[in-house]
């Protein structure tokens, strides 16, 4: 079950969720509420029996409740006993609604499943067997069990958390971090190392698809992190499972150090995002719907409204309606939409998408002034030159499975080097060059020769492959060391594993 | 803290609301059926019958008064019943046809809040539309005169508070439709099924049958004050007070659990 809302509870009552206090407590209400009921019902009256029956079930099944451990079985218990032995409905049926919001809280399906049908065999049964009037009874006693599973349902989703565990203060971070270079960022020794995006084991599937597979992902703060893969690897929905779109299959992820969905709320309060294409209602101006979301945040997120349209450049169209804008207007909008949240955290699902050339300059120079103020930007793309270009690490997704992650300089570091390579009588180059141990491979492509170096020193085996071919006779054209490109590196990747499956 | 406290699940913002009226008072197509459906609806309908009994008083009664209460509530009943679904059907999935939600949802706010906001988001519109048409109507029936006296204060006070008891429940049921099926189209078409074809069809019959009373239209009639039942074309069936506030009850909580069940659970 989702958890939809956090009690926090103080450190020094924590020994409420203990197990012996699960047991205890609502032993000792029932001793409470008991001996009271039963000075109360002194006279014998059967109003005041009653009475006694509904304070019980009601103290112990709202205490259940709030701690979600109750047996949901002993609930209803209470409440079918209520409804055999005393015959009167109309107490019973407040009870029913707890002890069936108890049952909806466990969150097991066959209890529910159970437990409903019981109950409504029961609060139909009773009425006909006493001819009681069957239409009003069963309408109240179905309302009560209706009402009962939604309220159950939604209080099964709270979390009990304790209060010390709050959000972790990322400000003073940030504030150190504003006005410190790229290069100066990049020393994350003077930082106390945190990822901003953990994800253990994470797995979605639909039916018998998996789309994503099992991924272990790490995103280090104060990055721009390229989340590259082709189209359908699976980037959206690993986007629109850590921001609790949808529900993964399996495994575990966290955001700004806080578990996703248990701490949702929190997380996602310091999170921006676009997911796909940025949408927003075309009635309304962009003003407007910034406004509609600024109140789905902190109430200071209005006052951020008129900065972040600043900032992307729409002041000026900011009380145009929306279906006027054009592609690159509504990404710019999309981004205005994630800053009045002050995120330490973007992520931005293809945010290129629909941009003209000079709109990603601006997008790529916007992106990179947020990194510089110390945010973390998570950029999801096919688009490798880009993400080369915005980027300092990347994951390479391809079929739903993380392949390769890392700062790019260190991925593309490691790759082959590759000589171009212009001379006369290339094919008898070729077999020269391949003699030779710093050489893995030679290849002749459209009349020159490709030669792919296995050596530590690039630029010394260059140079000696030179004096080589100079001194056998053969005359040289062009001599070109290419380092391997992100793209190449990804290509290779993913073809690899083309060619594999 | 010295208490447990419910930190997380803040209380519905008035914010949220006031976005929920933002996203509906900007929707001017939809501000504009609404109020030609209920203030228009009512001038047009007292002009054609002023019209009408000014070209032929012998076949058409005078226009205002008491007579015509009871009618002109049937007819704004029906009309506002259209507004409210708009309104209702445009609450429960506005968000969901815009690709909105899911900027909501990103926020972190719970959808439990996001579901409920809609419900006084809407009726703040809803109402006083309504009020606004209702009280036209009624002080019509008071300026001009009928055949049968003017109604009385209590009686216009009940049949404001019925109507807009009528209209709320209509945009509930909506809303919580709508949140279920995310489609305003769809939504629209099984409402206007059900308020345009069933619930006139059971009225109409003649032994109607225990399942009748399940009919949530026929249920709300029962509550209306009796002076303007006339106005009803089958007047209203037998049931017992409790059994209509049942059925009302009934019908409420299974289309607002089943709207919140699926905002909660909808991938977004």
């Amino acid at each position: 079950m989702t958890a939809i809302a956090s009690v926090q509870v103080p450190r020094h009552l924590r020994f409420l969720s203990s197990p012996w206090a699960l047991d205890a407590i609502p032993a000792a209400l029932l001793v409470i509420v008991g001996a009271f009921a039963i000075t109360f019902s002194a006279g014998g009256g059967t109003r005041s029996t009653h009475l006694f029956w509904l304070s019980l079930v009601l103290a112990e099944n709202a205490f259940a409740l709030l701690l979600r451990r109750r047996h949901p079985v002993a609930a209803l218990a209470g409440v079918l006993a209520t409804y055999f032995v005393f015959d009167f409905p109309p107490i019973a049926l407040p009870a029913l609604v707890v002890a069936m919001s108890t049952i909806a809280a466990s969150g097991k399906r066959r209890v529910i499943g159970r437990a409903g049908a019981i109950s409504a065999l029961v609060v139909v049964a009773v009425p006909l067997l006493h001819r009681d009037s069957l239409p009003l009874h069963a309408g109240l006693a179905l309302a009560a069990l209706g009402s009962g599973l939604a309220l159950g349902w939604i209080l099964g989703g709270v979390e009990i958390v304790p209060a010390d565990e709050t959000s972790p203060d990322l400000r003073p971070i940030r504030q150190a971090r504003r006005g410190l270079s790229l290069d100066d960022m990049a020393d994350r020794d003077s930082f106390a190392p945190l990822n901003v995006v953990e994800t253990d084991g994470l797995t979605k599937r639909f039916g018998d698809t998996t789309v994503v597979s099992d991924v272990d992902l790490r995103v280090p703060r104060g990055t721009a992190f390229g989340y590259l893969g082709p189209n359908g690897a699976g980037k959206t929905t690993l986007i629109r499972m850590l921001l609790g779109l949808i529900r993964p299959t399996g495994g575990s992820m966290k955001l700004l150090g806080l578990p996703v969905p248990t701490r949702r709320r929190q997380a996602l309060a310091r999170v921006g995002a676009i997911v796909d294409e940025p949408r927003f209602h075309g009635h309304m101006t962009g003003r407007q719907n910034l406004w509609a979301l600024a109140a789905a945040r902190e109430p200071e997120a209005h006052a951020r409204i008129e900065a972040a349209l600043d900032r992307v450049g729409l002041l000026d169209r900011g009380d145009d309606r929306v279906s006027k804008y054009s592609m690159g207007m509504r990404q710019r909008l999309g981004i205005a939409a994630c800053l009045i949240a002050d995120p330490d955290l973007l992520i931005l699902d293809e945010p290129m998408n629909g941009l003209d050339p000079a709109g990603m300059l601006e997008l790529r120079e916007l992106m990179g002034s947020l990194v510089a103020e110390g945010r973390t930007i998570v950029l999801s793309s096919h688009l490798l030159d880009e993400v080369e270009k915005t980027c300092d690490a990347i994951a390479i997704v391809d079929r739903g499975n993380v392949v390769l992650q890392g700062r790019i300089a260190d991925l593309t570091a490691d790759a082959a080097a590759v000589l171009r390579l212009e001379c006369s009588t290339p094919a008898r180059a070729a077999v020269l060059l391949r003699m030779r141990t710093d050489v893995e491979s030679v290849r002749e492509e459209a009349g020159e020769l490709l030669v792919h170096l296995a050596s530590d020193d690039l630029r010394g085996s260059t140079a000696h492959i030179a004096h080589v071919l100079l001194d056998a006779g053969f005359e040289l054209y062009r001599l070109q060391l290419d380092h391997a490109s992100l793209e190449q590196r990804f290509l290779d990747l993913t073809t690899r594993l083309g060619e594999a499956a | 803290m010295t208490a447990i406290a419910l930190s997380a699940h803040r209380p519905i913002g008035p914010r949220l609301i006031r976005a929920e009226i933002l996203k509906l008072v900007t929707r001017r197509g939809l501000m504009i059926a609404s109020l030609v459906l209920t203030v228009g609806a009512t001038w047009a309908t007292f002009a054609i019958l002023a019209v009408l009994h000014a070209t032929d008083p012998t076949h058409h009664k005078l226009i205002g008064g008491l007579s015509h209460f009871d009618d002109g509530m049937y007819s704004l009943t029906q009309l506002a019943t259209v507004a409210a679904v708009l309104i209702g059907a445009t609450v429960g999935a506005g968000d969901l046809a815009g690709g909105f939600f899911r900027n909501l949802v990103v926020t972190g706010r719970p959808r439990w809040s996001l579901f409920t906001a809609r419900i006084p988001g809407g009726l703040v519109v809803l109402l006083p539309i309504t009020a606004l048409a209702y009280a036209t109507m009624a002080a019509l029936c008071q300026v001009v005169p009928g055949t049968a006296g003017t109604p009385s204060i209590r009686l216009m006070i009940e049949s404001g508070l019925w109507l807009e008891l009528y209209v709320s429940a209509m945009f509930l049921l909506a809303l919580g439709l709508s949140s279920l099926l995310g489609s305003r189209a769809t939504t629209l078409g099984i409402l206007a099924g059900l308020q345009l074809l069933v619930t006139p069809l059971v009225q109409g019959l003649h032994n109607p049958g225990v399942g009748a009373e399940a009919v949530l239209g026929l249920a709300l009639w029962r509550m209306a004050p009796k002076e303007i039942l006339n106005g009803a074309p089958a007047g209203h069936l037998p049931m017992s007070m409790a059994a209509a506030v049942s059925v009302f009850v009934i019908w409420m909580l299974l289309a607002l659990g089943l709207g919140a069940w699926r905002t909660i659970t909808r991938d977004a």
